[in-house]
């Protein structure tokens, strides 16, 4: 009583020191402003906090603990620096309580003021809460993130800066080493290690979701008891070191003891933490290494599967009869179903049968051999809770167990749920036996789908509502529900939940949504829309399909809410997500985190926007009209194809894009659910031809290739330059890259047909051939023979090449040109351009011409439709002259370089004033001499020139920086992106249209500074005289931007040294025009001359690309 | 004995010797340790509120072994540092509640109660709402000894405890010791100022280079120096010949002459008259006659 006596004295009066402090009084003003701006920050995005009501707890909790973070630190040592005025406190030390007792309560005391800051965010935030959310706030979620987030980061923070403090006996030095450490932890090592770092639960996902609660609940828990404990054992340790003579000698020792017994609990603690994980992925490899060794075993292929269904508390207990024929002959026979599930019983024609389990795999064996002739039908029994380990074996760890979510808000990810309650199983868990193994990272055959009527009954828990696939009935007693499908899918689903439907039937479809009790926040939106609501879907889906060029294929369509947990991923394999199944989408609770589905705020918008125009006398919408609007939002997030668009900044300034694929995107269900192209070789032929019949944005490769550099399809060229496409498929390191190549080997597997058939008939073609053959497989050869029967082409040969690296060509472009030429009937455009493939290996050309004028894309010559787009071929060393005809003059042409060591692949260029022609060249391709292009006025040395060209070499970069930040795939391309408003700080090379090069249009770019980095070409002059030095100058952008620091003079210094010494020259960039501008006029009788650029600019960057040295012409 | 100190020595990591060996018995009532900066006082202080462990020695307080019974001897322990300022936040009332709670006055009444007597007996009451920094010199000592004296406490060990207080303060707080040291209470007060030892302790030793040099009443310190005081009127020459030769303690300017005080055992070169000592005189003899000490210096 004594110790908690004298702790509660020392830290009342420790408090009372800081609570006067005017250190506090500022931090609490500032918590107190701070905590109203970020709720109501939060609470404007009504659309989030609406979703997860925890999550206004979340976002205040986790704000304030980052100021906490840094002011304990402060508030931590000071009081220790307070004590080393030791006769102030060697009054209190002559006193007779214990060093614990002393320690503990100036510690307790600090605790305590903040406990008291803590308690300020939760009543403000509560009160913030309740005058939007009224009643809906979540007050019990306050106290819970503080125990989570908050009280682990105190204490840990607190006894980390004391335990310091004392070492150091530096309060500012403790400070900035304890600063540093928090930038270090938060932003720099991150999720590294499993969030192993993340005391203060930065980057740890902490979002609860309002069905299931948190993701990993146990995980967390962990995490956070360790700091705690580690933060108890660091002021435990303190108390060992405090410098006062303990009150005996072996008062110190049982502190000791605890201090040792708390440190390793929280080491023992961290050892948990990582070995969850850990385990995990040995687990999941002895899984991948068990699919390699079973991947050709014999498997029966699913004709049907009706699967009985009983729910009972927690647990989930299966039959399911499978009847379907054997790959190969054989008696026994692999399934994969989910670990957790234990088998019962399997029974064929009235017997059991052996079954062999190991971790996933099942095989079953049946007593006499089983030929493909055959059709076997056995019933299996089994039940368990789900292990979500088997998901996503394909998918690193690393991504599995990084956050998603929002902004600051960190998500957790699941993949399966089962409760009581709630659950969720997709077929990426194995929740039923599927035919062969799952994941095997040697053979694709694992890939192969099949497809199988299946019929399912579900029995749930009382008040729990099931949800699948295909038509439901009600069995007699209520208790439960059939499933039957009217056509064979690939794979099916099962949620159980308390689930409600609100439905509408057009064009004898049933279209659903599927929320959970008290989720219908929706209704109310929608009120005026009851009649419409059909002709509204009928429209959508109209529009959709035709965007899809293939219709709908199911009699239903449900959008299903899941918990914001469950997570999908983009598989190399397939366009489909398991966030999308046969006839259902997923949506996360109440639409968290999808724009669209705030129609409280969408609806409001259009209201009050709707009064304005009133006022004004503009166009007034109805309720109706307004709600229709709203409706239709919907529809940008089925047919939009990007999901988030992710930036990385890199090493030294080195900046990488990654778009990821929406998984709403609407098309698997279109395509990917109706249709599989199989080939037991080529797993990925059916990836192949979804990619070549689905239109890929068009924005994607501009916006990779200004932030990245290079675009995804410029990266996969060079990959297949030096790889085989089968040894690209299987690098996991590839996983962002592998539609693009998937794309790219797609074009080049059909550029003869499609040159024999046009770019448009193609693709109908294929379209065609698809859609004749719905839920079922299409084989991959089958259809590459009657394709290349059709177009003349060995398509099957074209396989061969996929097993080595390609020879790709080289191409130069000549300055296109336009001229008009009168005729007698009218007046016509020539397009006239040279182009060379310089090159020994044959290759092609896309060539598209741009006009900017009324019919656009849809040109018509001679009152036929002309192709504006078309591909032109090259043999090796080949140069050609292109003229075709035109009724409107082209404005721009776009030369794409298919396969080729050209970067840009593609290059633009505007095709300048018309000038008037009187003889008119007939349409064609004329050859001209091999070196056409090649012949150059001057000598230029580019930054390409290793020889001739060289880059100053910076300083090495700071080890931290070098050590943490993360090195993506980029760079182990040659060049990259940058970001002009924050260039590199060492020379990177980029590549751009507008950059001087022969194939590669290249240069070097770094930050601008005070000319201690440079760039130097040597020039040979060939002869004494007289010479012109040209730059080749591509304007930045920055020229382009308005504001006050784009003023003053924007140079670039250059300094030319021949025989006659150094001198300094200039160019005026924002003069400048692009292309080659003069430098000056020099006398030259030395045999090189030195030209350099240094990065002393009032630009942001410069570029060092290419100088040119003319002899002048004598007069 | 209230307390006794054997053989205690204390030697820095440094090599400083500071306490050789030290042999003292100190009964109750007031205790002057006198002794010249860097003597060694504010070390013995330091080792007798357990503050710092001596290197050898042993040292009972009220029968109990400060080494090994901390607690207790902290418990019957009230100090005063020699130079200690306030946490400027607390109030004059809070800082002393605080020191109370402390040393174990649990009682809310009782240290309520004895908060106020103290502060009214330290004549603070007055302003026991006041922030303790902004109290004037005085008042801080005052509260410093209000707060080494709040838990009735066996020893008390101040530190040079006047030095920089006004006369009229400096009495009122040899007076507040005193009535202090009426009841079994020891005192043990450390000073280098002669004045406060002679005008307040029945008993007192002096420290010099870490021994003790002289244990007993002030009166035998006094008696030490009687007859060997010496008066006189001297010019400049003679002036600078008796500085060289003799402690001057006393210097008053008079016309063109010096009236000066010489500390000596004879002084038979000049005609001077001897005078009665005071215990300054005594302890400049002292220091000059056993010690050596002035000259050497």
């Amino acid at each position: 009583m004594l110790f908690l006596k004298n702790i509660q004295t020392v830290s009342k009066y420790e408090s009372k020191l800081l609570y006067r402090s005017w250190f506090f009084k500022v931090f609490a003003t500032l918590t107190f402003f701070a905590t109203i701006f970020t709720a109501i920050n939060t609470l404007n995005e009504s659309r989030y906090v609406e979703s997860i009501p925890t999550l206004l707890g979340y976002s205040l909790m986790f704000t304030f603990n980052i100021g906490q973070a840094i002011v304990s630190i402060f508030l931590a040592s000071e009081y220790l620096k307070r004590d080393k005025q030791l006769d102030t406190s060697e009054i209190f030390y002559v006193r007779p309580l214990s060093n614990a007792e002393y320690l503990l309560g100036k510690m307790w005391g600090t605790i305590r003021v903040f406990l008291l800051l803590n308690l300020l965010v939760v009543v403000v935030g509560v009160v913030c809460g309740y005058t939007k959310l009224g009643m809906a706030v979540n007050v019990g979620s306050f106290f819970g993130y503080f125990l989570l987030i908050n009280l682990p980061t105190l204490v840990y923070i607190i006894g980390l800066s004391t335990i310091l403090m004392l070492i150091i006996r530096n309060q500012a030095l403790t400070f900035v080493i304890l600063l540093g450490y928090i930038g270090l932890t938060a932003y720099y090592i991150g999720d590294k290690y499993y969030y192993l770092f993340d005391y203060m639960c930065y980057n740890v996902p902490l979002m609860e979701s309002a069905i299931t609660g948190f993701a990993d609940l146990p995980a967390l828990v962990i995490h956070r008891m360790m700091y705690l404990l580690l933060g108890f054992s660091f002021i435990l340790f303190s108390i060992l070191m405090f410098r006062r003579l303990p009150n005996s000698h072996y008062a110190l020792l049982p502190w000791g003891v605890f201090a040792v017994v708390v440190f390793g609990a929280s080491l023992y603690l961290g050892y948990i933490h990582i070995s969850s994980y850990t385990e995990k992925d040995s687990y999941r490899d002895s899984l991948i290494i068990l699919n390699n060794e079973n991947v050709n075993n014999p498997k029966i292929v699913t004709d049907s599967c009706n699967i009985e269904v009983v729910q009972q508390g927690d647990k989930l207990f299966f039959e399911t009869r499978i009847v379907g024929r054997p790959t190969k002959n054989s008696t026994q026979f692999t399934f994969t179903l989910n670990p957790g599930f234990e088998v019962t019983e399997a029974v064929h024609n009235g017997s059991s049968l052996m079954v062999e389990r190991e971790k996933h795999l099942l095989k079953v064996a049946f007593p006499e051999e089983k030929t493909t002739e055959d059709t076997i039908a056995f019933t299996l029994k089994y039940g368990g809770v789900i292990d979500e380990r088997i998901c996503y074996l394909d998918i690193p760890e690393e991504l599995l167990v990084e956050s998603g979510g929002f902004s600051k808000y960190k998500m957790g990810k699941r993949y399966a749920f089962q409760d009581a309650n709630f659950t969720m199983l997709t077929p990426e868990s194995y929740w039923y036996p599927r035919p062969g193994v799952c994941y095997s990272d040697e053979s694709p055959d694992w890939q192969q789908n099949y497809f199988t009527h299946f019929a399912m009954k579900v029995t749930p828990n009382v008040g729990m509502t099931p949800v699948s696939q295909g038509q439901t009935a009600m069995s007699e007693d209520s208790l439960s529900t059939f499933f039957t499908l009217e056509y064979p899918l690939q794979s099916l689903s099962l949620l159980i939940g308390d689930y409600h439907q609100i439905s509408v039937e057009a064009d004898s479809t049933l279209y659903s949504a599927w929320y959970l009790e008290g989720h219908d926040y929706f209704k109310q939106n929608f009120d005026s829309l009851q009649d419409t609501l059909p002709q509204l879907i009928k429209d959508m889906r109209r529009d959709i399909e035709k965007d899809f060029e293939l219709p709908y294929p199911f009699k239903r369509f449900s959008f299903v809410e899941v918990p914001v947990h469950f997570a999908s991923f983009s598989r190399t394999w397939t366009r489909s997500q398991e966030r999308q199944q046969p006839e259902m989408l997923f949506l996360p609770e109440r639409g968290f985190g999808l724009w669209q589905f705030d129609f409280n705020w969408h609806i409001k918008w259009r209201r009050d926007r709707r009064e304005e125009n009133k006022n004004r006398g503009g166009r007034i919408l109805t309720n109706i009209q307004i709600e229709a609007e709203v409706f239709n939002l919907l529809k940008s997030l089925l047919v939009d194809q990007n999901g988030s668009v992710k930036f990385d900044e890199g090493r030294m300034g080195r900046r990488s894009v990654t778009i990821e694929e929406s998984p709403y995107y609407l098309f698997p269900q279109m395509y990917n659910f109706k249709y599989n192209i199989y080939s037991s070789e080529w797993s990925v032929a059916n990836r192949l031809i979804e990619i070549r019949l689905s239109k890929s944005p068009f924005w994607n490769n501009f916006l990779q290739r200004n932030v990245n550099g290079l675009s995804n399809e410029e990266k996969c060229v060079l990959l297949l330059q030096e790889r085989s496409f089968k040894e690209l498929l299987k690098d996991v390191e590839l996983r962002n890259l592998m539609n693009n190549i998937i794309e790219v080997q797609g074009k080049r597997l059909f550029l003869g047909a499609e040159k024999a058939l046009g770019v448009e008939a193609f693709r109908d073609t294929l379209f065609n051939y698809v859609k004749a053959s719905p839920f079922e497989n299409i084989s991959f050869e089958t259809m590459l023979d009657t394709i290349g029967r059709l177009t003349d082409c060995d398509l099957q040969g074209e396989l061969k090449e996929w097993d080595t690296p390609i020879g790709v060509a080289e191409f130069l472009f000549g300055t296109p040109k336009v001229t008009k030429v009168k005729t007698d009937k009218k007046d016509i455009f020539q397009g006239d351009i040279v182009i060379s493939n310089i090159s020994d290996t044959p290759g092609n050309v896309n060539m598209k011409l741009i006009f900017w004028t009324r019919n656009g894309d849809k040109q018509i010559f001679d009152g036929e439709k002309k192709p504006n787009e078309w591909i032109i071929s090259f043999g090796p060393k080949e140069t050609k002259r292109i003229i075709t005809h035109w009724e409107e003059a082209p404005n721009m042409f776009i030369s794409k370089a298919l396969f080729s060591k050209n970067l840009p692949m593609q290059v633009g260029t505007h095709s300048g004033k018309v000038e008037t022609e009187k003889t008119l060249t007939p349409e064609g391709e004329y050859p001209l001499s091999s070196d056409f292009l090649l012949e150059e006025d001057g000598v230029i040395v580019d930054n390409e020139d290793e020889k001739l060209f060289e880059l100053s070499v910076p300083p090495p970069s700071g080890f931290i920086n070098e050590w943490i930040k993360k090195k993506s795939i980029d760079e182990d391309f040659k060049y990259s992106g940058f970001a002009e408003w924050n260039p590199p700080m060492r020379w990177t090379l980029t590549t751009d249209g507008g950059y001087y090069g022969k194939s590669i249009r290249s240069a070097a770019v770094i930050r601008s500074g005070d000319g201690e980095e440079f760039a130097k070409w040597k020039l040979p002059v060939p002869e004494p005289g007289r010479y012109e030095l040209y730059y080749y100058v591509r304007k930045p952008g920055e020229l382009h931007w308005g504001g006050w620091h784009n003023r003053g003079r924007k140079m670039y210094n250059f300094i030319v040294e021949t025989n006659e010494g150094k001198e300094e020259y200039e160019i005026n960039m924002r003069r400048a025009d692009n292309g080659w501008t003069l430098i000056g006029t020099f006398d030259v009788a030395c045999d090189t001359m030195n030209v350099t650029l240094t990065n002393k600019t009032k630009l942001r960057y410069i570029a060092a690309d290419a100088v040119k040295l003319v002899k002048r012409k004598t007069e | 004995m209230s307390i006794k100190i054997k053989n205690l020595n204390k030697i820095y990591p440094n090599g400083n010797h500071a306490l050789k060996d030290i042999n003292l018995e100190i009964p109750s009532g007031m205790f002057g340790l006198l002794g010249p900066n860097g003597a060694g006082k504010s070390t013995l202080m330091r080792i007798l509120v357990a503050l710092m462990e001596p290197t050898s020695g042993e040292i009972e307080m009220y029968g109990c072994n400060l080494l090994k019974e901390r607690r207790e001897v902290r418990r019957i322990l009230g100090y005063l540092p020699q130079d200690f300022r306030f946490f400027a936040k607390y109030k004059v009332a809070e800082f002393l509640d605080f020191a109370a709670r402390l040393s174990g006055m649990n009682d809310g009444k009782k240290r309520k109660k004895a908060v106020a007597d103290m502060l009214e007996q330290v004549g603070l009451y007055e302003v026991r709402e006041r922030y303790a920094a902004k109290l004037s010199g005085g008042m801080k000592r005052r509260l410093g000894i209000a707060q080494a004296l709040i838990h009735e406490p066996k020893v008390i060990i101040v530190d040079e405890p006047t030095t920089g207080l006004d006369p009229e303060e400096r009495i009122r707080f040899r007076n507040l010791l005193t009535q202090v040291s009426s009841n079994d209470t020891t005192i043990i007060l450390s000073t280098h100022i002669v004045g406060d030892v002679s005008s307040s302790c029945n008993n007192m030793a002096l420290l010099n280079k870490g021994e003790i040099s002289f244990r007993g009443s002030p009166e035998d310190m006094l008696k030490r120096a009687e007859g060997k005081v010496w008066r006189l009127c001297v010019n400049d020459d003679e002036y600078k010949a008796i500085n060289e030769k003799y402690p001057i303690i006393a210097t008053i300017p008079k016309g063109d002459m010096w009236d000066i005080q010489v500390v000596a055992d004879k002084f038979d070169e000049y005609a001077a008259e001897n005078m009665p000592p005071n215990l300054e005189h005594a302890y400049v003899y002292f220091m000059e006659k056993d010690l050596n000490l002035w000259l050497n210096d």
